[in-house]
């Protein structure tokens, strides 16, 4: 009778889950925070976009990574491009039925840089806390310390939390009047106006949200109301729970062949973008003898590109310089650089020019510990110059030697392959932070490319207020580049993500985390 | 010496274990190479940003004191904070641990009630189609990594029979938590609808993880249970015409469980080793996987916590093996 029972409960369970009506996200990465100044990771900037308002949002039903208005109804740059003021839209009610106000605006930028950690070092140095102003209910200025056309871009990470919800909500910390900033409340609770409430949040396994009636944009049917988002780390159990139907989307952190598999089943849509990354190998253009221009160009036409790409990545795009197509396509332009293309005889002959004897050339390429595609490109190019009679030595780094390499003239390796997501959503990630001498010592500064031309474009580009000149300016900066052979630029690899067919609404614009808000989805089952 | 004194006397001899186990630890997860607050603040981090947290964590001072500190940390309970979850350890853990020792006995529980009765079962018919089958199964109880039955349990008896859930822990007993067992907080709340969905959700995982133990178990009670069953005083018993089954279970088995006592200790450590490939698999929110997710980010506090913590659930388990063996064999005396 008992065992009757069990069994009958047991049924019960069975049939309950299959007719509950959640939506089932897959992550791969434990959700570290929920507070929107400590994110660094994806997961943690899907919990944060889901619940609270950036002050500009990504055009995401347009496709494109630019941003748009959101928080902020529109802005106005001043002539210098120092100062920029928003007028911010009226209405948008907090969580707790409170009115978000130029006030929060403020507060949750100098929250920000005032913890310093997350996204904070976007705005280091450009801006400093106190020239924050409020100047009314709806309009907050900043005045930058220099020029930085791509202080808008940044925006997109400034989420604005509840400043009054928070004050009133202190624990015992560092900062003076501010306590802890409401870092012990945030940990567990939100101060948000986004689309959704988290209600339960365990870190290393579930966050679920719960749509919030109030939001500002209101809502449609067949938007998703209950999120269930689920931390299960194994590969074999994602594509178990996917293909049985027990989850609705999973993210992109598995391998190729997992969304090759999913690919076969009818009912699961696996969507492949060129991502909005660059895959690339550095060369240190201020030793010999790659500082010979002729010896670099001689290794860019060696290279074969198309097996990197076919082999190797298992597809992608190939890159047509150091900016991701996709961040050129974000303000409506196509790139006007074309990349480098295998040629072997051109090669040696450029070789020949350079007066540099090929079987005295050994130099060394650096790659991150357990980079396998960083490995196998490291083996194609060793091939490739074998033909020309150079030599290469692959050297596995641990990742923060290869940082710690970079740091210094005398240490920096002569080739490094690197992997370099955009940082912001703006061409100038790719310019200003890998090819203005400023940003010299870091991993993404391998080359330590200097061009006094260059130079000039790039901090002509960023305090040009006017987009389309700015961006012809980034653009002619870009050829200069290219035409220097700082690297050799090979790839956009695709972004993959693996859903049920009756999900709609999804849209890749390439910048991290912003693919996944719950709020563009619909289901049409 | 009584009972008592024999437990006192255990606990004392405990502190300098754990304080050992503890300065190890503590500075092998300190000069782990790599830079543990870059790698937790991203790639992007400025060297201010590191500088700031660096001294918010105290990693400024010199190691000797950041020891001291971290002693009258533990006094008050505090692990230090976590380089990941941003909050004390000791949070993580009262959040983790619960899980995982929920796991691992009912994991335990299932390889005893299994594993000793598959063993006589042998032991009794040895050398029978039983013996033989049973043989079978354990060889490759052992034999299969768990990792990959758990795989195909989901695949099998999860996802195509719909009989259990993929993964998880289930939704937990609503209101705060008690002692962060899902079946003991629902039973302390009278809740059985929570006690069986908490069981049902712990089925797959807890069986996985117990298969191997349960292997091991009955091999074991076999192999000791044909030991005693060669004794004399069983042959004095068969040759009284005392019925085989009360032979065994009433004489020879109470002899023949010390030898595998020693195992169950042994097999408890050895569950909680193994969990962290069946959290993962299943996604079971516990301090194992907790654990080797700390170590690939460096997370020292984490790391350090975690080994003291299984160092001392280990050494309690032992004490309590030894005082088990007192009740099941009189001779044995504490001293």
């Amino acid at each position: 009778m008992k065992f009757k029972m069990l069994i009958l409960i047991l049924l019960l369970f069975t049939f309950g889950s299959a007719f509950a009506q959640d939506f089932t996200y897959l992550e791969s990465q434990e959700v570290t925070t929920i507070d929107p100044a400590l994110h660094t990771d994806e997961s943690s900037l899907h919990a944060v976009i889901n619940i609270y308002d950036p002050l500009v949002y990504p055009k995401v039903d347009e496709g494109l990574m630019e941003p748009g208005q959101h928080v902020a109804e529109s802005w106005t740059i001043s002539e210098d491009g120092t100062t920029y003021t928003f007028k911010i839209r009226e209405g948008i009610k907090f969580h707790d039925g409170t009115e978000l106000t130029a006030e929060d605006v403020a507060f949750s930028m100098q929250r920000l840089q005032a913890l310093q950690k997350g996204f904070s070092w976007l705005f280091e140095g450009v801006l400093d806390p106190e020239n924050v102003k409020v100047l009314d209910k709806y309009t907050v200025e900043f005045t930058l310390n220099y020029p930085y056309a791509p202080f808008v871009p940044a925006l997109t990470q400034l989420f604005i939390v509840n400043k009054d919800l928070i004050m009133e909500n202190l624990a015992e910390g560092s900062y003076g009047e501010y306590g802890d900033y409401g870092q012990a409340f945030l940990r567990t609770n939100d101060a948000g106006s986004g689309p959704y409430i988290p209600v339960s949040y365990q870190r290393a396994s579930l966050l679920e949200l719960e749509s919030f009636d109030d939001y500002w944009r209101g809502w449609e049917e067949n938007q998703i109301d209950h999120v269930l988002y689920r931390v299960v780390e194994e590969g074999a159990t994602i594509r178990t729970l996917m293909e049985s139907g027990n989850a609705d989307m999973m993210d992109q952190w598995q391998t190729p062949q997992i969304y090759e598999q999913l690919a076969n089943n009818p009912d699961i849509t696996v969507q492949e973008d060129p991502s909005a990354q660059l895959f690339h190998l550095e060369m240190n253009t201020q030793r010999a003898p790659l500082d010979n221009i002729l010896v670099r160009k001689a290794i860019a036409h060696a290279f074969d590109y198309q097996t990197a790409i076919d082999q190797i990545l298992l597809g992608a795009i190939q890159a047509t310089g150091p900016v991701p197509v996709k961040a050129w396509e974000a303000y409506g332009r196509e790139p006007t650089v074309d990349g480098y293309h295998q040629d072997l005889e051109l090669a040696k002959k450029e070789l020949e020019q350079s007066g540099v004897d090929p079987s005295s050339i050994e130099l060394t390429y650096v790659y991150p510990v357990g980079g396998s595609i960083q490995r196998m490109t490291g083996l194609l190019l060793q091939s490739n110059l074998a033909q020309l009679g150079i030599k290469l030595e692959l050297q596995e780094t641990p990742w923060a030697r290869i940082v710690e390499m970079a740091s210094s003239p005398e240490t920096t390796p002569d080739i490094a392959a690197i992997y370099d997501t955009l940082k912001y959503p703006h061409p100038d990630s790719h310019l200003f932070g890998m090819y203005h001498p400023s940003a010299i010592g870091s991993y993404r500064t391998i080359s330590r490319y200097k061009n006094p031309e260059v130079t000039k474009l790039l901090e002509e580009a960023r305090s040009t207020v006017d987009l389309e000149k700015q961006l012809d300016l980034y653009q002619r900066a870009e050829e200069l580049i290219v035409a220097d052979f700082p690297s050799i630029y090979i790839a956009n690899p695709m972004h993959r993500i693996a859903f049920q067919d009756y999900v709609e609404g999804y849209n890749y614009v390439g910048l991290l985390g912003y693919d996944v808000a719950f709020y563009d989805f619909q289901i049409n089952k | 010496m009584g009972t008592w004194q024999y437990i006192i006397r255990r606990v004392i001899q405990l502190v300098p274990t754990l304080l050992g186990l503890l300065l190890l630890i503590f500075f092998l997860a300190r000069v782990m190479p790599g830079d543990p607050v870059k790698l937790a603040l991203g790639p992007e981090s400025s060297e201010e940003q590191v500088e700031a947290f660096r001294h918010q964590l105290g990693l400024d001072q010199p190691l000797w004191r950041q020891f001291i500190d971290y002693v009258v940390g533990l006094t008050q309970g505090k692990f230090g904070t976590s380089l990941r979850t941003l909050q004390d350890v000791s949070v993580d853990v009262q959040q983790t641990l619960p899980a995982t020792l929920e796991l691992v006995f009912v994991a335990l529980i299932i390889a005893i009630i299994l594993g000793i009765p598959i063993g006589l079962l042998s032991a009794i018919n040895r050398d029978s189609w039983i013996d033989d089958a049973t043989r079978v199964i354990s060889i490759s109880g052992v034999a299969l990594p768990r990792f990959w039955v758990g795989i195909l349990l989901q695949i099998w008896i999860a996802s195509a029979l719909g009989l259990f859930p993929i993964i998880g822990r289930g939704p937990g007993i609503p209101g705060e938590s008690i002692t962060g067992f899902y079946t003991i907080d629902a039973l302390l709340t009278l809740n059985f609808e929570a006690f069986f969905g908490a069981l049902w959700h712990l089925a797959l995982p807890a069986f996985t993880l117990a298969l191997p133990s349960t292997a091991q178990l009955a091999r074991l009670t076999r192999a000791s249970m044909i030991e005693v069953f060669r004794q004399q005083y069983i042959l004095v018993h068969r040759a009284y015409g005392v019925r085989p089954r009360k032979i065994a279970w009433h004489y020879a088995l109470r002899n023949g469980l010390t030898v595998v006592l020693t195992l169950v200790g042994l097999t408890f450590a050895s569950l909680l080793e193994n969990a962290v490939l069946v959290e993962v698999v299943f996604a079971w929110p516990g301090i194992s996987a907790y654990a080797a997710d700390a170590v690939l980010a460096k997370d020292f506090n984490a790391i350090i916590a975690f080994a003291l913590i299984m160092g001392l659930t280990f050494m309690l388990a032992n004490l309590i093996v030894d005082l088990l063996y007192g009740m099941l064999d009189p001779r044995v005396r504490y001293g």
